[in-house]
C-alpha cells in the first residue's frame, strides 16, 4: 500500500516536473539571438543641424539622384541609418534613397550608391553640447551642408556653418512601424506643383525603373 | 438629396427655415403617403445626423472613409457616362478669335491692357485667328465629334464702344455664320456672352464694373444677342469666371483692366457682376424663356483644397472659408440664399456691399443649372485665391461633392476643365491626357457614385490662343497651333485623339484585359513563394551538444566561462533540428501551404574567399537542412546561386575587390561555385536559378555605359559556364534544370498616338529584357534592335558605347543555355521617348518613365496593372517559341501589416491574369512564385510576414488559390492528390501547431487521473481502516482469534 502510494507521487511529480521543464522549451524556442541583423550597430536618426543664425536650421537629406541638401522637416527622406564601420567611424546611409553620404575633394557632400570606406566612412565626435562632428579622415574636413562659397570662407576662418548635427529619434521612437506611414503619406501626398504643366510630377525625370527584389 | 432641398447655405439663420420649410413639405407629402412615413421620416433624420444639415460643404473633409486602396469607389472606374451626356469644347473669344481692329470692332479693355502692361507680347499676328479661319475651327470640331461647341461673343465686335445701337454687320454677320454652321453639323451652341473682353469706351466712360451703370448697359446688349441669336441658341451663359474678373482686374491687377489693390473695387465689382447677371436671367425668363425655351447661367470658377491635418477642425473651417470666399462668394447669392455668406460678411465689414431684401429676392436662384470651371486660371498663380495655410487639391470630384452638399445638389454643367501645357510642346502632349484622363474619370465616379448631376462637360480648349496673364507661354488647346505661321492650320494633339476616343465610347473602356475567366492550373504546378538571399547560421542554436569542452563560471570573478583542461565531452553528430531559424521558415511555409520554396544561397559564407580552397561546409549543412527539412515537409525548393541587390552586391570579397563582374575571370569563379552548390544539393533540388535579377546589375555597374554592358557580358557567360556545367555532369543524374530569372517589368507606351512612345516602349523590352533573353533562348548575341540603336546614337554623336561581341564560342556557349524562362514581374512601366546624350546605359536606351496618376498603386509607387503580366507573356511566347515559363517573383507592397487589402487584390488580379495566359494564350507557365516570405524592419512591406513573423491576411488568401489551382467553376473543379493530402493534413498541422497545448493537456489529464485514483484509494482504505475498526470491536470478545 505504502508503495503504490509512493509510486503515485512520484508520478505526479515527474509530470509536473515534465510539464514545467517541457513548458518554456515548447513556447519559446528562438532567442533573440538567432534574429537576423542582431549584433550590427544600426542607428536610424534624422540628422539636424541649425546654422548660426536661426532660420536656416534643417535636416539632412540624401535624395535619390545623389544630391545632399537641406529639409526644412522630418520625412521618409531625412531619415538616414548610422552604422558603426570601425572604432568612432561611422557610415551614413539615406534609408529612402540607399545611398551613402559621401565627401568629395572638395569637400561636397554626394549620395553615392556605393559605399566607399575613403570617402563614406566618417570620425564621429560627440561635442560637449550633444551635437555630433563628422569628420572625413581623407579630406580632413567635417560633413557640412553649407555651400562651396561658405566652404571658401571656412578655410580662411576655421569655421564650417551647418556642419553641427544632433542626431535626433524617428517621431515615434521605437516603433520602427512609424516609418513605413511618413513614407507611405509621402508618396501619396507630394505637394502639387500648380504652376507646373505636370503638377503630380508623373513625368519626373528622377523616377528610376526599380525592382523590389533588387531594391533590398 | 430629394428636389425638396433644392437650395441651401450656411447661413444660420437661413438654415432653420430652410429646414423647417423642407420639413413641413415633408408632412404634407408624408400624410399622402401614409404607410412610409416612419420609414422615410428616420431615413430623414439618419441622413441629417450623418451629414449634418445640407448646405455645409464642410461635411466633404470631415467624414473621411476608412482608408482602403482597393475601395472600388476609388478606383479607376471603366465605365459610361449617362446615355446623352453632353461632350464639348470650348474657347473665349478674345484668346482665339484675333483681328481686334478687322471690320469696324472696337478695342476692349484686353486689348488695351495688352498694349500698355503686357508689351513684350506681339498682338499683332500671334492669334489663332478663329475670325479669319472659322472653316478650319469648325473642321476641329467635327475630327473631335463634339455634342456642343461653347464659345463667347465678343461684345466690341457687336458694339464697338458697348453701348447698343446699330450694331456692326461684319461681326453680327460672323457669329451667325459660326451659329448656322453649328446648327447644319447638329453641334449644340453655348453662348457666353461676356468672356472678360468689355470695350473700352464702357471701361474710359464708366470706370467699367465698378460703375452700376453697366449693369444696365449689359442688360442691353444681352437683350440684343437674345433677339438676334436666340432661335438657335438654347444654352446661355452670362459671364465666365466673374471671381477672377474682380479678383485680377480690381485686386491683383494681373488681368485687365489692371487695377490694384483697392479691396472695396473688388467687392463692388463683385457685386455688379451679379446683379448684371440676375437681371439678364430675369429679362431672359421673362421675355425669351417663353418662346426660346432655352436655359441661363452664370459659369463660377474655383480651385479645390484640403486640410493640412485631416479631422481638425480648425483647419476644416479653413478650407471652408477658402472655398466660400471664391466659390461662395457667388454661387451663395445665385444658387443659394441670395446673400453673400456669413463667413465673408463677417470679415469683410464695411467693404461687402449689402443686398437688400427685395434685391436678395431678385438674386435667388437666377440659374438654370450649375455652370462650373475647374482649371489652371484658379490655381495660379499662387495669389489667385486665399489658401489659408491649406493644400490647394486637383480633385474635381470633391469640388462636385461639396456644390452638392452647399446648393443641394443641383444639375451641373462643367463649363471649364482642362490643364496646360508649356508653349514649347507641340502636339505630342503627353502630360495632358493623364490630367484629362483623371479629371473625366473624377466627374465619372461623382456621376457614378455620388450620384453628382453632371449633364455635360467642357473640354477646354478647342484650340491654343491667348492665356491671359500667361500670354503664349501657355498652351491650352486640343489643337495646336503655330502663331507665327500665316496659315494657322489647326493640328491635332494627342490629347485631341483621346478626347475623340473618350467621347466615341462615351466614357472609359478596359481594352487591355478580357473579362476574368474560370479555370485552374494543372496538378504538377508549382505554388512557390519567393524569399531573398537566407543568411546561413552558421552556429548551431544549442552548442551544448556540439561542444566538447566543460567550462566552470566566474571562477576568477570576471564572470566569465573558463574551459576545464583534459576534459572532453561526448558530442552528438549535427542535426538539422540545431537550427532555429529553419523551423520558424518552414512553419511560415506549413502555413501557406506553398509546393515550392525558392530561397537565395550566401555566395560569400559558402565560399569566403571566392574559390574552392576554403569551402564553408557549415553554410552548406544549413542550406542543406533547409531543403531536406522543407521536403518533410513536401515543400521543393527553387535555389538561386547569386542574388545580388542593391545595397548588397553579394560576391565573396576577394573577387569584390578584383573588380567584382567587370573582370572575365568571374565566369570560372562562379562555375566552381556553382558545381559545388550542385554537388552538395543536387539530389534534392530540381530547379535552379543561377542569377537573379542579372539585368538590374546595370544600377551598379553604371559608371559608364561601356561598364554596363561588359558587366552583363561576364554575367551572362558566368551563367552560361555554369548551365553547361550542370548539363553535362549533374543533369544525368540530378535531372533537375537551370535558368536565369529576368527583371522583366511591361513597358506601355504613356502616349499611345506617339508612334515614338509605341518605339520607346518596345526599344526598353529589348534594353531591358531582350538583352539577356535574346542571347540565351534565341539567337546567341545580343538583340538587333539594340544594336542597330546603340550604333544609331554612336553615328549621331550621342554616345560612345559599344555593345560586347560574342566570339564564336562564346555565341555556342550561350545559345540555348537555359532550360526554362524565368521572369521577376512587378508591374508595367508606361514609357517616353526622351532624348538622352552621354555613354550611360540609362542614356542610350532614350527613355523617361510616366507614373499615372489615374491607376492604383502601392506606397513604393508600383502601379497595379495586371494585364502587363499576360502582355508579357506573350511577348515571350512570341519572341522566344514555347518554352516553360516561370514567374519567379511576382508581389507588391502593403502598408497593413494584418490585413492586406491590396496584396490580396494583387495576388487575385495576376495570377487570373497568368491563368488567362496559360489557358487562352496557351503559355507554358510551369510556376507561379509569390514575393515575399518576410520582410524587414523599415523596409518597404512586401512579406506574407512581417518583420516579426506574423502572418498577414493574405497567406490564408494565397492559400486559398493554391488549394483550389486557380479559379475553378462552381461545378468542375479538379482537385490534385497533393492538395487533397494538403487538407486532410490541417489535423496533423493542428497537432503541430498546438503541441505544447496537447502537452499540457495531457499532463492535467494524467494529473487528474492520478489524483482520483488516490482519492479513491484513500476513501477505501479508510473504509478498510474502518471496517477494521468496526472488527476491533469484537474483538475485544474474539481474543482469542488472533492469538489463535
Amino acid at each position: 500500500m505504502q508503495s503504490r502510494r509512493a509510486v503515485a507521487g512520484a508520478l505526479v511529480l515527474a509530470g509536473l516536473w515534465l510539464a514545467s521543464a517541457a513548458g518554456p522549451f515548447a513556447l519559446s524556442d528562438a532567442g533573440p539571438h538567432v534574429h537576423y541583423g542582431w549584433g550590427e550597430a544600426i542607428r536610424l536618426r534624422h540628422l539636424y543641424t541649425a546654422g548660426p543664425h536661426g532660420p536656416s536650421s534643417c535636416f539632412l537629406r540624401i535624395g535619390a539622384d545623389g544630391a545632399v541638401d537641406c529639409a526644412r522637416g522630418q520625412s521618409a527622406h531625412t531619415l538616414v541609418e548610422i552604422r558603426a564601420v570601425a572604432l568612432r567611424n561611422v557610415a551614413i546611409k539615406g534609408v529612402l534613397s540607399t545611398r551613402y553620404l559621401c565627401m568629395g575633394a572638395d569637400g561636397r557632400m554626394r549620395g553615392l550608391p556605393q559605399y566607399s570606406a575613403e570617402d563614406c566612412a566618417f570620425e564621429e565626435e560627440i561635442r560637449p553640447d550633444g551635437y555630433n562632428v563628422y569628420r572625413s579622415k581623407k579630406h580632413h574636413l567635417p560633413v557640412s551642408l553649407s555651400s562651396a562659397k561658405q566652404r571658401q570662407l571656412y578655410k580662411d576662418r576655421g569655421f564650417l556653418p551647418l556642419s553641427h548635427f544632433l542626431p535626433m529619434l524617428p517621431r515615434s521612437a521605437t516603433e520602427p512601424e512609424n516609418f513605413e506611414d511618413h513614407l507611405e503619406a509621402d508618396a501619396f501626398s507630394s505637394p502639387l506643383e500648380t504652376d507646373d504643366m505636370d503638377p503630380f510630377g508623373i513625368a519626373s525625370k528622377l523616377r528610376l525603373e526599380q525592382s523590389p527584389s533588387f531594391q533590398k | 438629396m430629394k428636389p425638396g432641398c433644392a437650395a441651401g447655405s450656411p447661413g444660420n439663420e437661413w438654415i432653420f427655415f430652410g429646414t423647417n420649410e423642407r420639413n413641413i413639405r415633408y408632412r404634407k407629402t408624408m400624410s399622402n403617403v401614409g404607410m412610409q412615413t416612419s420609414v422615410i421620416l428616420s431615413a430623414f433624420i439618419f441622413l441629417r445626423a450623418v451629414i449634418g444639415f445640407s448646405g455645409d460643404g464642410r461635411a466633404i473633409w470631415s467624414k473621411k472613409p476608412n482608408y482602403s486602396p482597393i475601395n472600388e469607389s476609388q478606383l479607376f472606374l471603366y465605365d459610361t457616362f449617362p446615355k446623352n451626356f453632353f461632350w464639348g469644347v470650348g474657347t473665349g473669344a478674345f484668346q482665339v478669335e484675333g483681328n481686334w481692329k478687322t471690320d469696324g470692332k472696337g478695342p476692349s479693355i484686353w486689348d488695351h491692357f495688352i498694349h500698355t502692361r503686357l508689351k513684350n507680347v506681339n498682338s499683332t499676328n500671334s492669334f489663332s485667328d478663329s475670325y479669319v479661319f472659322l472653316e478650319k475651327d469648325l473642321s476641329a470640331l467635327d475630327f473631335i465629334g463634339v455634342s456642343f461647341y461653347q464659345f463667347s461673343i465678343s461684345w466690341p465686335r457687336l458694339f464697338p464702344d458697348g453701348i447698343v445701337a446699330a450694331a456692326n454687320a461684319k461681326g453680327l454677320q460672323y457669329y451667325n455664320t459660326l451659329l448656322d454652321a453649328l446648327v447644319l453639323r447638329n453641334i449644340e451652341p453655348i453662348v457666353t456672352l461676356y468672356h472678360w473682353d468689355l470695350p473700352l469706351a464702357l471701361q474710359e466712360k464708366y470706370g467699367g464694373w465698378k460703375n452700376e451703370t453697366i449693369i444696365d448697359i449689359f442688360n442691353d446688349y444681352a437683350t440684343y444677342c437674345f433677339q438676334m441669336f436666340g432661335d438657335r441658341v438654347k444654352y446661355w451663359i452670362t459671364i465666365h469666371n466673374p471671381y477672377l474678373v474682380a479678383w485680377h482686374g480690381y485686386g491683383t491687377g494681373m488681368h485687365a483692366p489692371g487695377e490694384k489693390g483697392n479691396l472695396a473695387a473688388i467687392y463692388a465689382v463683385g457685386h455688379n457682376l451679379i446683379k448684371a447677371h440676375s437681371k439678364v436671367w430675369h429679362n431672359y425668363n421673362r421675355n425669351f424663356r417663353p418662346h426660346q425655351k432655352g436655359w441661363l447661367s452664370i459659369t463660377l470658377g474655383s480651385h479645390w483644397i484640403e486640410p493640412n491635418r485631416s479631422e481638425n477642425m480648425m483647419d476644416i473651417l479653413k478650407c471652408q472659408q477658402s472655398m466660400v470666399s471664391v466659390l461662395g462668394w457667388f454661387a451663395n447669392p445665385i444658387h443659394g440664399d441670395g446673400d453673400y455668406p456669413e463667413v465673408m460678411k463677417k470679415r469683410l465689414l464695411s467693404v461687402l456691399p449689402l443686398f437688400s431684401e427685395a434685391e436678395k429676392n431678385e438674386v435667388r436662384g437666377t440659374a438654370d443649372f450649375f455652370a462650373f470651371s475647374f482649371g489652371p486660371n484658379n490655381f495660379k498663380p499662387q495669389n489667385t485665391m486665399a489658401k489659408m495655410g491649406q493644400n490647394v487639391s486637383l480633385n474635381l470630384r470633391e469640388v462636385l461633392n461639396w456644390i452638392k452638399l452647399e446648393y443641394g445638389n443641383p444639375q451641373i454643367l462643367i463649363t471649364e476643365n482642362g490643364w496646360f501645357t508649356d508653349s514649347h510642346v507641340k502636339t505630342e502632349d503627353t502630360t495632358a491626357i493623364y490630367m484629362m484622363k483623371n479629371f473625366l474619370n473624377q466627374v465619372l465616379q461623382a456621376i457614378r457614385f455620388d450620384e453628382i448631376r453632371v449633364f455635360g462637360y467642357t473640354l477646354w480648349s478647342l484650340l491654343d490662343g491667348f492665356e491671359w496673364q500667361d500670354a503664349y507661354t501657355t498652351r491650352r488647346g486640343l489643337f495646336y497651333v503655330d502663331f507665327n505661321s500665316k496659315q494657322k492650320e489647326r493640328k491635332p494633339k494627342s490629347s485631341a485623339h483621346y478626347y475623340k476616343q473618350i467621347i466615341q465610347e462615351n466614357g472609359f473602356t478596359l481594352k487591355e484585359s478580357t473579362p476574368d475567366v474560370q479555370g485552374q492550373f494543372p496538378c504538377d504546378f508549382s505554388w512557390g513563394v519567393t524569399e531573398s538571399v537566407l543568411k546561413p547560421e552558421l552556429m548551431a542554436s544549442s552548442p551544448q551538444f556540439t561542444d566538447p569542452h566543460l567550462y566552470v563560471w566566474n571562477v576568477t570573478g570576471n564572470r566569465l566561462l573558463h574551459p576545464v583542461e583534459g576534459v572532453r565531452l561526448k558530442t552528438r553528430p549535427g542535426q538539422c533540428s540545431d537550427f532555429v531559424s529553419i523551423k520558424r521558415q518552414l512553419e511560415m511555409l506549413a502555413r501557406m501551404k506553398v509546393t515550392h520554396y525558392r530561397f537565395a544561397l550566401d555566395w560569400p559564407s559558402i565560399l569566403p574567399t571566392g574559390n574552392l580552397s576554403i569551402v564553408n561546409g557549415e553554410a552548406l549543412r544549413y542550406y542543406r537542412c533547409v531543403v531536406s527539412e522543407g521536403q518533410k515537409f513536401n515543400i521543393s525548393t527553387m535555389v538561386t546561386l547569386y542574388y545580388p541587390t542593391h545595397a548588397h552586391l553579394g560576391l565573396p570579397t576577394p573577387l569584390l575587390q578584383s573588380g567584382g563582374w567587370l573582370n572575365p575571370s568571374m565566369g570560372k569563379s562562379f562555375q566552381d561555385y556553382a558545381g559545388l552548390c550542385f554537388q552538395e544539393l543536387g539530389d534534392l533540388v530540381k530547379l535552379w536559378i543561377t542569377i537573379n535579377e542579372p539585368n538590374r546589375l546595370s544600377d551598379i555597374y553604371n559608371r559608364t555605359s561601356n561598364d554596363t554592358y561588359r558587366a552583363a557580358h561576364n554575367l551572362l557567360m558566368a551563367h552560361a559556364l555554369a548551365w553547361h556545367l550542370y548539363d553535362r555532369q549533374y543533369r544525368p543524374a540530378q535531372h533537375g534544370a537551370v535558368s536565369l530569372s529576368l527583371h522583366s517589368d511591361w513597358a506601355e507606351p504613356a502616349n499611345p498616338y506617339a508612334d515614338s512612345h509605341w518605339q520607346a516602349a518596345e526599344r526598353f523590352l529589348q534594353f531591358e529584357t531582350a538583352w539577356f533573353a535574346e542571347p540565351l533562348f534565341k539567337t546567341g548575341d545580343y538583340p538587333l534592335a539594340m544594336r542597330e540603336y546603340i550604333a544609331f546614337k554612336n553615328r549621331h554623336g550621342l554616345s560612345s558605347s559599344m555593345l560586347p561581341h560574342f566570339t564564336e564560342e562564346e555565341r555556342r556557349l550561350v545559345k540555348g543555355a537555359a532550360d526554362f524562362y524565368a521572369l521577376n514581374h512587378f508591374t508595367t512601366r508606361f514609357v517616353m521617348h526622351a532624348h538622352q546624350n552621354g555613354s550611360r546605359y540609362d542614356a542610350d536606351r532614350d527613355v523617361q518613365f510616366l507614373q499615372d496618376i489615374t491607376c492604383l498603386s502601392s506606397p513604393t509607387r508600383l502601379a497595379v496593372l495586371p494585364w502587363g503580366e499576360r502582355k508579357v507573356l506573350s511577348w515571350i511566347q512570341r519572341n522566344y517559341g514555347n518554352v516553360d515559363v516561370y514567374i519567379t517573383a511576382n508581389g507588391i507592397d502593403d502598408q497593413s501589416l494584418e490585413n492586406d487589402e491590396l496584396r490580396k487584390y494583387y495576388l487575385e488580379k495576376y495570377i487570373q491574369e497568368a491563368l488567362k495566359a496559360y489557358l487562352v494564350d496557351k503559355v507554358k507557365i510551369k510556376g507561379y512564385y509569390a514575393f515575399k516570405l518576410t520582410e524587414e524592419k523599415s523596409k518597404p512591406r512586401f512579406g506574407f510576414f512581417t518583420s516579426n513573423f506574423k502572418a498577414k491576411s493574405s497567406t490564408q488568401f494565397y492559400n486559398k488559390l493554391i488549394s483550389n489551382s486557380g479559379f475553378p467553376s462552381v461545378n468542375s473543379s479538379l482537385r490534385c492528390s497533393q492538395t487533397q493530402r494538403n487538407t486532410e493534413c490541417t489535423a496533423c498541422l493542428v497537432l503541430v501547431q498546438k503541441k505544447p497545448l496537447i502537452f499540457f493537456g495531457c499532463c492535467f489529464f494524467s494529473t487528474l487521473v492520478l489524483l482520483s485514483i488516490i482519492i479513491f484509494h484513500k476513501r477505501k482504505r479508510r473504509k478498510s481502516w474502518k471496517a477494521k475498526n468496526l472488527q476491533h470491536i469484537p474483538l475485544k470478545k474474539g481474543h482469542k482469534r488472533v492469538l489463535s
